[in-house]
């Protein structure tokens, strides 16, 4: 064994020690043995010649694929929706493109929306005219939002409600019916953004007037400026009033499954009930 | 005595009657590789059935690629070395998920204590130790000291940087001086 390793004497003793076995008898005649039964070795892999064309093939089809892939997506809208516009020409030929392919007209693509400034935040008494236009802006770019989710709502409520009279079986409103129950929602709606508005206004003509004379405008007039005004967002209910309601809601369905009249259905609707006492007509 | 291996001009051309079939020279290469094969594959798993079995594919494994060899690559000792030490590795590891523990120390292969030598109870101190080791660590042992290669040639037998071998081989030499200092306190 090595005569130059690390290994002190002891150790060198105990590994030389240890001998390997001698080759089994007759194992060189079983390899050959073996050799000659063996199934013979896959043929290599064929491959083209290397060639220098490969690499330019390889890049021309990787701009291809490129290619490709950008103008489905400028066709499918996908570069409009990230807010990338394409010069008008090349969209014309997208455009183009995309009609010969598929047959149909392009979709109009809605303009990316407009980055929004960012809403100033003021803090402390409201002691200046523009301060108290951007709590209005604020105001203002919020409201669409809050209205329109508040607005679904109702509208889920209103189709929750005809699917569970329809899958117990209980008369629901005819289609026109239905129709002019939306449409009085619509119209009660509308009416409301008006009264709503104008209230608005109003009150907004009375701070900014007081503003104007030196008065300092804190969160908390506002609110209670609206809160006179009815137009404060509702409050927020507690369990135990909230409760009260649903069990309330259920005593009037109790009764209007027992009397079904297809006008009191209509009214019974909770779409009408979401809506505030004065903006049902 | 295992036959002395050819000279690199008569390997290649043995080599090329390997390639054309000719059983005869695939028998003297058999001959002069055989027994180091075979003895690195013992060291390595410590099983005297897998070291014959695996000497044996990698002898096949000459004679399939035979056809193919490239003259100027490594010599044949070191790529047959390469494919024992392969085979070995793998059959440890597969050993171990098959049985989900340790492969058991070559001690249990031991006659009984009653019955050994003074000899054969070093040597099987000896296996014990070698077998403790992590299986690279255990090659590289086997490799550099049994087989007495230069540690270039055993970094090429593991496919290793020399340096990361040199590394390797460090850590081995102190397991395995460890492992001694150990068993010396048990005794």
């Amino acid at each position: 064994m090595s005569q130059t390793d690390p290994f002190d004497p002891a150790l060198k003793a105990l590994l030389d020690a240890d001998r390997a076995p001698p080759l089994p008898a007759g194992f060189a005649d079983r390899v050959v043995a073996a050799a000659g039964t063996r199934a013979p070795a896959l043929p290599p892999l064929r491959r083209a010649p290397a060639s220098r064309w490969r690499g330019a093939r390889r890049v021309a089809l990787g701009i291809g694929a490129g290619l490709l892939l950008s103008s489905a997506a400028a066709a499918t809208g996908m570069l409009e929706q990230v807010g990338i516009t394409l010069p008008r020409p090349v969209q014309k030929i997208v455009d183009d493109v995309a009609q010969t392919v598929t047959g149909r007209d392009p979709a109009p693509v809605a303009p990316a929306p407009a980055a929004s400034s960012p809403l100033q935040v003021v803090e402390g008494p409201i002691d200046s005219s523009e301060e108290l236009d951007a709590v209005f802006s604020q105001a203002d770019a919020h409201r669409p939002d809050r209205v329109a989710q508040r607005r679904a709502v109702v509208d889920q409520r209103i189709d929750r409600e005809l699917e569970r009279r329809r899958a117990a079986g209980l008369p629901v409103p005819s289609a026109e019916q239905e129709a002019a129950l939306r449409q009085r929602l619509a119209d009660a709606r509308a009416r409301q953004d008006a009264e709503t508005a104008a209230r608005r206004e109003a009150i907004r003509s009375e701070l900014r007037e007081a503003v104007a004379q030196g008065e300092p405008v804190t969160r908390e007039a506002i609110r209670q400026a609206r809160e006179e005004a009815g137009i404060a967002p509702p409050p927020r209910l507690s369990p135990e009033r909230r409760a009260a309601l649903r069990q309330r809601l259920a005593q009037r369905r109790g009764l209007a499954t027992e009397a079904p009249a297809p006008d009191a259905l209509a009214t019974d609707a909770p779409a009408v009930e979401a809506l505030p006492a004065e903006n049902i007509p | 005595m295992p036959a002395a291996l050819p000279e690199r001009a008569d390997e290649a051309a043995l080599l090329a009657q390997v390639a054309a079939r000719d059983a005869a020279a695939f028998r003297v290469l058999v001959d002069g590789h055989a027994a180091t094969l075979h003895r690195i594959a013992w060291r390595i798993t410590g099983d005297g059935h897998e070291a014959e079995d695996i000497a044996q594919e990698a002898l096949l494994r000459l004679w399939d690629h035979a056809p193919r060899w490239a003259d100027g690559r490594q010599s044949l000792a070191a790529w047959l070395r390469r494919i024992t030490v392969n085979l070995a590795i793998d059959r440890l590891r597969r050993g171990k998920r098959l049985s989900g523990e340790e492969v058991p120390e070559r001690a249990d292969e031991a006659p009984l204590a009653d019955a050994m030598l003074e000899s054969d109870q070093q040597a099987a101190r000896a296996r014990a130790l070698i077998a403790a080791l992590p299986d690279n660590q255990r090659a590289a042992i086997v490799l550099t000291y049994y087989e007495e290669l230069p540690n270039a040639e055993a970094a090429a037998v593991l496919d290793m940087q020399v340096k990361a071998f040199e590394s390797l081989l460090f850590r081995a030499r102190a397991a395995l001086k460890a492992a001694f200092a150990a068993d010396g306190d048990r005794r």
